[in-house]
């Protein structure tokens, strides 16, 4: 594959609200507190952003952004599809923007009151979908028998792999578990001060057989943004660079939303794979070199599969590969060292993004030593994407 | 709230049409005679849009499953099960496969590639416990 994405663009500047279980303020105010501080941090002025990249889901349309921020004029604005899905490909869009010359400056954004207002966990959005579209049609196959939630959605496919490699309920709680004690030590985490053990995790309630509580990511309101230029004007900036040396979108072979349950086999996420494939293309880089990784963690069991799907490990073989605490601080790949939604905020899938940009700086509360290169990927169960960030 | 009721388009009437009649119908495409589920007006396999359908026998397995507790939709009483299953279609060795209710199995007595039946009620399709000789 030709690299010519590979480190011409990079994340200059990241900017985030607190992270709530009630904003107390609009989504759209929300999004512009994120995006003023991101282009704070990138040292760059509202006036100069032309682009900007949000997910189809978001609720706050690029020109009001554009208008709150003052921008001249927008010369790039694109919305990604498939829910948390869109997170990485919201900088891959970026990205492709500025190589291609139709914008410079490109700031991505997610804000959202997804605790005090409308919750995703609650079922509601199957139950009342309806009308001629497929999209309707597809979450009618399930809402009539009770299959609702993204937990239910991920525990159909977590119970099959469970029964192919002899998984257990506890590995999935030592995702958990890391987690929770990578947010105990970062301020900014809505768990921090609060660590979990996995005899925790093993009596917290059912929510939908084989998950529990504890395997299930938070529900936040907040925001965040992310600021992407050329690699060149990044050299201008006074932040330290932050390339994205790779970055991607995948969907695969009969590719559903959040119910790919009719592959021969349901216990990969090929369409990671296809992520996967692109971005160690693209950057030239392997799981050898990588030092810390954000895997999107809505629900433990499918930060196992994409451990796999990336190569860290064969099929099957991620419970033992996180067994020993591989992915803790000081291990093999600490994991979602802010927390990630399980343990900061559920910001779907934006927040790691900037824990990710935070590493490559040197900057994270739990900073691994002598990182040159980080993964991120977005939401799994849906059409996704990934990154990989590198220092220059 | 009650139950939702199936979400019914031009694309997919014949399979909700099918449940309501007693019969799971997959699509079967006339030129390549590949199956497929769910719905979709064009084969993947050699992009024909003619088709027709196969009747599933009634016998399945049972593929994965997840035991819901929380949220309890008002019109469930307790955990109750959702069931992934591959069904079996005469003359065929492809097995199909659908999401449906689970009728007539204790939760806890859920093993993965047990033998189910197919039954209907109430325009919906459950699997229940293995009989023999189909459910149709
Ligand atoms: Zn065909």
């Amino acid at each position: 594959m030709k690299a010519s994405l590979s480190g011409a663009t990079a994340i200059v500047g990241i900017g985030a609200t607190e992270f709530s279980k009630d904003s107390g303020r609009s989504e759209l105010q929300l999004c512009l507190e994120a995006c003023k501080a991101a282009l704070d941090d990138a040292g760059i002025a509202p006036r100069d952003v032309d682009g900007l990249v949000t997910f189809s889901m978001d609720s706050s349309p690029s020109i009001m952004v554009g208008r709150g921020l003052g921008v001249a004029e927008l010369r790039y604005f694109s919305l990604v599809d498939y829910g948390g899905g869109a997170a990485c490909a919201t900088v891959a869009h970026a990205a492709a923007a500025i190589a291609a010359g139709l914008a410079d400056v490109v700031v991505c954004y997610r804000a959202f009151n997804e605790r005090s207002g409308r919750r995703f966990g609650s079922g509601d959005a199957a139950i009342q979908a309806r009308g001629e579209s497929p999209m309707a049609q597809h979450f009618g196959y399930y809402s009539p028998y009770g299959l609702i939630t993204p937990a239910a959605w991920v525990a159909m496919a977590a119970r099959r792999y469970m029964h192919k490699y002899g998984a257990t309920s506890e590995d999935f709680g030592r995702v958990a578990v890391a987690a929770r004690a990578h947010a105990a030590t970062n301020p900014a985490a809505w768990f921090h001060g609060r660590p979990i053990t996995l005899a925790d995790h093993q009596s917290s309630k059912l929510i939908t057989d084989p998950l529990r509580l504890l395997d299930c990511c938070q529900e936040s309101d907040g925001g965040v943004a992310l600021v992407v230029v050329s690699a060149e004007r990044a050299r201008d900036l006074p932040g330290k660079e932050v390339l994205i040396t790779g970055a991607a979108q995948g969907s695969a072979h009969d590719q559903q939303m959040m119910t790919s349950y009719y592959r021969d086999d349901i216990t990969g996420l090929p369409e990671m794979g296809t992520v996967a494939r692109q971005v160690w293309s693209q950057s030239g880089l392997g799981p050898d070199d990588i030092q810390t990784a954000v895997i999107y963690d809505h629900f433990t069991p499918f930060v196992l599969t994409q451990l796999e799907e990336f190569g860290f490990c064969g099929r099957g073989e991620a419970p033992d590969f996180i067994r020993d605490g591989a992915v803790h601080l000081g291990g093999r790949l600490p994991l979602n060292t802010h927390g990630g939604q399980l343990g900061e905020a559920y910001i779907h899938g934006m927040n790691g993004i900037a824990e990710a940009v935070r590493q490559v700086r040197g900057t994270a509360v739990n900073q691994v030593p002598d990182v040159h290169n980080v993964l991120v990927t977005a939401g799994t169960g849906v059409p996704t994407s990934g990154l990989v960030l590198s220092a220059a | 709230m009650t139950r939702p009721q199936p979400v019914i388009g031009r694309d997919n009437a014949y399979y909700w049409e099918g449940v309501a009649k007693g019969a799971v119908l997959i699509q079967k495409c006339t030129a390549c005679g590949s199956l497929r589920h769910p719905p979709s007006p064009m084969c993947p396999e050699c992009q024909s849009l003619d088709w027709t359908t196969v009747k599933a026998t009634g016998h399945a397995t049972l593929h994965s499953y997840t035991i819901c507790h929380h949220p309890l939709p008002p019109w469930e009483e307790g955990p109750y099960a959702v069931v992934l299953i591959d069904l079996e279609i005469e003359d065929s060795d492809r097995r199909p496969r659908i999401v449906c209710g689970a009728k007539g199995i204790a939760n806890e007595d859920l093993r993965i590639e047990m033998p189910l039946s197919l039954v209907f009620e109430n325009g919906l399709v459950f699997a229940g416990p293995a009989r023999e000789g189909g459910a149709s």
